[in-house]
Parts: structure tokens; C-alpha cells; sequence
């Protein structure tokens, strides 16, 4: 192929790519380093880090960065094992697979703000749970600061498990039969067959899933913005905390907002560098 | 003592299907038996049923005195021998092999002792390091071979091992696996549809068709004398040739009889009838006559021969394979339908038949040749039952 077809190829990726990529990427660090308000968008002043010396010295920020921590090290890993989980369930499921399967990707199929507020509605007066809590503890339920978090956390699990679950039901798909029976014929029981056989070859799809729950949970805002909204703010995430820095009230300081994008970016490096630096060493691996 | 008993097993699926109808089979202290029949037959499902992988519907499944219908795989004390290897490929020769054994808390010394053992055997000391991924299909294979012998199973189960080897690997394997089988003294159940393998590996040959047992034997009495049409025309490359016939006693001062093969006659050598009495009662009747590739000769090659004993034929095709010719000729005569669903030819009632001529044959497409026909090696089969008439 000569440079002029290669160019014509890559060209028009090449163009999008810099329209909705590096072009908002580079305003983003650019607006970073402004005093720009919300209410006065036409006179950005040149500030250097102070965004940056505002946003780090700020607790909520701290908070914010440590729950979304907890919330990444929590729901991802436990939505990935229950996801294995109900995959293998329902790989042994003979009839009816189809409705199961269309029961079980109901939380990831519905809308996550819709989700939320129906999960929400439980623990609202009158709300199944909330009722069950008052029958056996003569307590009302009440949705507080000390048990936000744990809502927040119980319900994205619920919400992402289906697509750990679909992932690897489909993988399960592909795994020869005759080598689990090899397996169960050199001795191997449930567990072993599981650690020896099922997850090797599940390897790769668990990185992958690893991988996409890892950044989404690390981005996670709408179902979080649902159950505190602007009360709970010690249950907000990184994302939450972002867009209210950046809209709030009739302030709404852009900078400031634009400063925790950046940081929250190179945040998501720093968590996904095992990752990838782990997929990068197994293709080496499988090269040689 | 590793004795296999399977008495009256029978598999039924779910859908009504019947694969396998009462069988029956016993297996001595390390023998070899092959269980071999045309895909489809039911013989990979008699073998999960061993391994455990499938449920026994009804009947009783012993090793030695034990009775194994409802034990799980893992503790039948059996290893097997997949078509496709069935290879961990996360895991090196080496790992693959200890596998078992390290399933069965071996110390590790000990394992790595037997995993030397086992590859030093099957020549594969210089992978052990190797993914299955970087190996070749008879290194695959060996390598799943290398698994089933270091735990000293009480029996070997393999399906079809061989099969997706090319030919030339196909025959070195097959004497290896024999070879390390009597070496062993691990009593083994190998299952295949080729009937060479059969031939050339078993101590004794099982043959099976749609899930019923059609003759067990040494591979000899097989060859020489099988119980009915299907086993006669399956074991054997090319196939025994198999033809309606009528049998009319002949005026023949010995009481021998002659046989109406289309429009010639054979003569039947009064030896062969002396063997079979009950031959007598089918006389005028049609009968179903068969005769194997290498009982024809000829003529011109082998001129001593009766008269009485020889066909007229028209060469169709001739397939030189250098120590001996193969040439295919119409006789005007009825061909049978075997009943093995993998052989074309029989769905053709042409008359066709195949003979194996010495290489020193000068018969050519079109010629006009006699045919010698070894009248001794004639096998007779009951048109009706396709059971053979002997005694």
C-alpha cells in the first residue's frame, strides 16, 4: 500500500478521533489553568495551579477520591464473581435458558437512572424493604449518611453483574467439553475443574470484564447522583463531585471542575496500568 | 485384578433413542479389546458410559468386583484418551502430565520422577517445557497418552485416539500405543471406527452396529469366520464381495454342490460342504455367498486351478499398488446391502465386485479374464437373517 492510500484510510478516523478526543482533552488541561465561572463564561483568567492547589487541598475531593476508591475495590471484584457465578448457573440450566437470561440482564438493560429509582423506592416508606425493616425491627427505615454507601454499593452490583455474567456465559460457550471431562476423569472436582480448566480459559475474557468495570465503576455518577443528589455529599464519587464543583448554584466554578477532569483521568491511568501492563506481558507471552 | 465386566447395558436418551441394546462384554487382566463399528453405532457412548460420562439406563458395569454404575468419574480409577487430546493449554507437557497426580496430592519429587518416566517412553523428553499449543498432533497425542500412564489406571478408555493424525503418523502410532499397552499390562478399551486399527491393535475385536453387538473375537476368527453379513463385509479392506446366490445340489459324484451367480456357475468343493451340513437344507434356495478380495486370482497367473472354479469377467477398472493389483469387474449377479451406513458401493446393486490379483497380473481395462475363486475360503450367509450358516 503507498502513503496516499494509507492516508486516504485513516484519515477520516484520524478526524474524529482528533474532533471528539484530543481537541476537548487539550481545552479540558487548557480550562484547567482558567478562572472561569459559570454565570461569566466569556472571561477566562489565566491562573495557573491554583485550580489544582484549590482542588487538592480540598476534604471533599479527599472524600470523594477515597469512597470512589472503596466503591471500584468493592463492586468490582464481587460483581465479577457473582457474575461467574450465575454464568456457570446458568450454563447447566437445560430448559428455559432464554427467559432466565432475559431475567438476569434486566438490571443492565433498563436505564441506570430508572434502575435506581426503582431499587430506591424499596427503601422509601412503603417500600418492600423498608416495610420488611419495620416488621422485624419496629424501626422505620431511613435512608441515612451511615447507610448510603452500602445502598450505593449493593445496588451497582446488582445493576453491573448481568454484563460479568453474559461475558462469561458466552465464553463458557467455547470451553471444549472434552476437556472438562478430561479434568473430571484425571480427579479433578468442582473447584479444581473450576481453578484448572474453566478459568484459564476464561483468562482473557476476565481481564476484558475486569478492565470495562474497573473504569465504569471509577466513573460511576448517575445512580449515585440519584440516592444523594445534594444531600449525602460524603457519599459522592469522583464524578459526582466533579459536575457539582462545576455547576453549583449560580457559581458553578468551571476551572475548578475542569482541574478534578484532569486529575480524575490521570487517576484512571494509574488504576488501569497493572491491567494493561499485565494483558501486554501475556500477548508478549504468547508470542514466544 | 482389572477384569471389565459390563453385563446387559443398555443407554436410552431423553428423545427415545436407543443407543446401545444389552451389552454385553468381559474384559481379562490386561487385555486390549476394541470396540470398533460404523459412526453412529453407539461405540463412543458404550465407552462414556464406562468413564462415567454418561448415565447407564439399565444393566451393571464392574471392574473387578466392584460396581460402578453410580460411581463418579473422578473415583473410577479409569483414564482416558480423548479424539481431540483434550490438553490443558495453559499448562506445559510437563504440568499436563503431572496433572493427575498432582490432583491425587503425589509429592512433588515423586511426580516429576514418573513425568520423566512417562515421557522418556513416549519420546517426549525434549517438550516437556513446551505449550501443547507449540506441538504437533502426535506430539499432542502422546502427550495425552503421557497423562493416562503415569496414574496406573486400573483401565484405559480411548476414543478413537488416532483419528485426526495424517495416515503415515496414523500407522507409527499405532504400534506405539499397542506397543506400550503390553508393556504396561493395563487392561484398555479402545474404541475406533477404522477396522484396521482394530485388526492390527486388539488382542480381541468387538464389533457393534446401532448399538447392538454383532460378534466379539480375536482379529483371526473375525477375518476368518464372522457371524453375519455386516461383520463380514465391515472388517476388511477392500470388503469381503457379497452376492445372492442359489444353491442347487450338483450331479457331481463327490455330493458337492454348485452355485447359480448370475449367469455362471460355481462349483462348490464337496470339503467346504462336509464342513457345513446345514448347508444342505438351503439347497434351491438363495443363499447370500461371499468371498474375500485376495480368494480370487487371476487365472493367467494361476493356471493350475479347477475349471469348475472360475468366473469370466470384463475388467472395469485396475488400481496397481505395487505389490499387488486391485481389479474391479461386474458379475451379473445380485450385490447385498451389508447394513454399514458408511459404505457407498453397497447402495449400488451392481454385481460389483473387487479382487486382489498378484502384482504379476497382466489384466487391463476391457480385457476379457478368467477369474480363479477359492472355493474353500467361500463364506455362506442366510439371505433372510444374514447369519452366517455354519455346522
Amino acid at each position: 500500500m503507498n502513503r496516499r492510500t494509507f492516508w486516504w484510510f485513516t484519515i477520516p478516523s484520524v478526524i474524529v478521533m482528533l474532533a471528539l478526543m484530543v481537541f476537548p482533552l487539550i481545552t479540558t488541561v487548557w480550562l484547567g489553568f482558567q478562572k472561569l465561572l459559570l454565570r461569566d463564561l466569556n472571561n477566562p483568567e489565566w491562573v495557573g495551579w491554583d485550580n489544582y492547589r484549590d482542588v487538592l487541598s480540598d476534604p471533599e475531593f479527599w472524600a470523594a477520591l477515597r469512597f470512589t476508591l472503596v466503591f471500584v475495590v468493592v463492586t468490582v471484584p464481587v460483581s465479577m464473581v457473582f457474575g461467574l457465578a450465575v454464568a456457570l448457573l446458568l450454563d447447566r440450566v437445560g430448559r428455559g435458558r432464554a427467559i432466565y437470561m432475559a431475567a438476569l440482564l434486566l438490571p443492565f438493560i433498563v436505564t441506570p437512572v430508572v434502575g435506581t429509582l426503582i431499587y430506591e423506592d424499596l427503601f422509601e416508606r412503603g417500600g418492600l424493604i423498608s416495610w420488611l425493616w419495620e416488621v422485624f425491627t419496629d424501626d422505620a427505615f431511613a435512608v441515612s449518611a451511615s447507610n448510603v454507601k452500602v445502598l450505593i454499593v449493593v445496588q451497582y452490583i446488582w445493576y453491573v453483574m448481568p454484563f460479568a455474567m453474559i461475558t462469561f456465559f458466552a465464553g463458557l460457550q467455547t470451553l471444549p467439553e472434552e476437556r472438562v471431562e478430561a479434568a473430571a476423569l484425571d480427579g479433578a472436582g468442582f473447584w479444581r475443574n473450576l481453578w484448572h480448566v474453566t478459568l484459564p480459559h476464561l483468562r482473557l475474557l476476565v481481564v476484558f470484564v475486569g478492565l470495562i468495570s474497573v473504569m465504569d465503576a471509577y466513573r460511576v455518577y448517575d445512580s449515585v447522583f440519584v440516592w444523594t443528589g445534594n444531600r449525602f455529599t460524603e457519599a459522592h464519587t469522583l464524578a459526582v463531585y466533579n459536575v457539582r464543583i462545576a455547576t453549583a448554584f449560580d457559581i458553578g466554578r468551571l476551572g475548578k471542575g475542569n482541574a478534578i477532569a484532569v486529575i480524575t483521568v490521570i487517576g484512571i491511568f494509574v488504576v488501569l496500568i497493572p491491567f494493561l501492563w499485565r494483558s501486554y506481558r501475556d500477548q508478549i507471552a504468547e508470542r514466544t | 485384578m482389572s477384569t471389565v465386566t459390563l453385563k446387559n447395558l443398555v443407554k436410552d436418551y431423553p428423545n427415545g433413542f436407543r443407543a446401545i441394546t444389552d451389552l454385553s462384554l468381559h474384559l481379562d487382566d490386561g487385555e486390549f479389546l476394541v470396540l470398533v463399528g460404523p459412526s453412529g453405532c453407539g461405540k463412543s457412548t458404550a465407552l462414556r458410559m464406562i468413564a462415567g460420562l454418561e448415565d447407564i439406563t439399565s444393566g451393571d458395569l464392574y471392574v473387578g468386583d466392584r460396581r460402578l454404575n453410580d460411581v463418579a468419574p473422578k473415583d473410577r480409577d479409569m483414564a482416558m484418551v480423548f479424539q481431540n487430546y483434550a490438553l490443558y493449554p495453559q499448562m506445559t507437557v510437563a504440568e499436563n502430565i503431572a496433572f493427575p497426580l498432582k490432583l491425587r496430592r503425589v509429592p512433588k519429587a515423586e511426580r516429576t520422577a514418573q513425568v520423566l518416566q512417562a515421557a522418556e517412553i513416549l519420546e517426549l523428553t525434549e517438550q516437556l517445557d513446551k505449550k501443547p499449543a507449540h506441538l504437533s498432533g502426535g506430539q499432542r497425542q502422546r502427550v495425552a497418552m503421557g497423562r493416562a500412564i503415569v496414574r496406573h489406571p486400573a483401565l484405559f478408555l480411548m476414543d478413537e485416539p488416532l483419528s485426526n493424525l495424517d495416515a503415515k503418523l496414523r500407522v507409527q502410532m499405532r504400534a506405539d500405543i499397542a506397543g506400550i499397552q503390553r508393556e504396561l499390562g493395563v487392561t484398555t478399551f479402545y474404541v475406533t471406527h477404522d477396522q484396521v486399527e482394530a485388526m492390527t491393535m486388539g488382542d480381541r475385536v468387538a464389533v457393534i452396529k446401532d448399538g447392538v453387538l454383532q460378534q466379539v473375537d480375536t482379529p483371526e476368527s473375525i477375518y476368518g469366520s464372522p457371524d453375519n453379513v455386516f461383520v463380514a463385509a465391515f472388517i476388511g479392506s477392500p470388503s469381503m464381495n457379497l452376492f445372492e446366490a442359489s444353491l442347487t445340489g450338483s450331479d457331481e459324484p463327490d455330493g458337492g454342490y454348485s452355485l447359480a451367480l448370475g449367469d455362471q456357475r460355481l462349483a462348490v468343493p464337496a470339503e467346504v460342504v462336509a464342513d457345513r451340513p446345514s448347508l444342505a437344507s438351503y439347497e434351491g434356495r438363495p443363499v447370500v455367498v461371499g468371498i474375500r478380495p485376495e480368494h480370487l486370482e487371476d487365472a493367467s497367473v494361476a493356471p493350475d486351478h479347477p475349471d469348475d472354479q472360475r468366473l469370466d469377467a470384463t475388467v472395469d477398472v485396475r488400481e496397481a499398488l505395487g505389490a499387488e493389483t486391485l481389479v474391479h469387474f461386474n458379475l451379473n449377479a445380485q450385490s447385498v446391502d451389508s447394513g454399514d451406513p458408511d459404505a457407498l458401493d453397497d447402495l449400488r446393486d451392481t454385481g460389483r465386485c473387487t479382487a486382489r490379483f498378484s502384482a504379476s497380473s497382466q489384466a487391463r481395462v476391457s480385457d476379457q479374464i478368467r477369474v480363479n475363486v477359492d472355493g474353500r475360503k467361500l463364506h455362506f450367509f442366510d439371505r433372510q437373517t444374514h447369519l452366517a450358516i455354519r455346522g
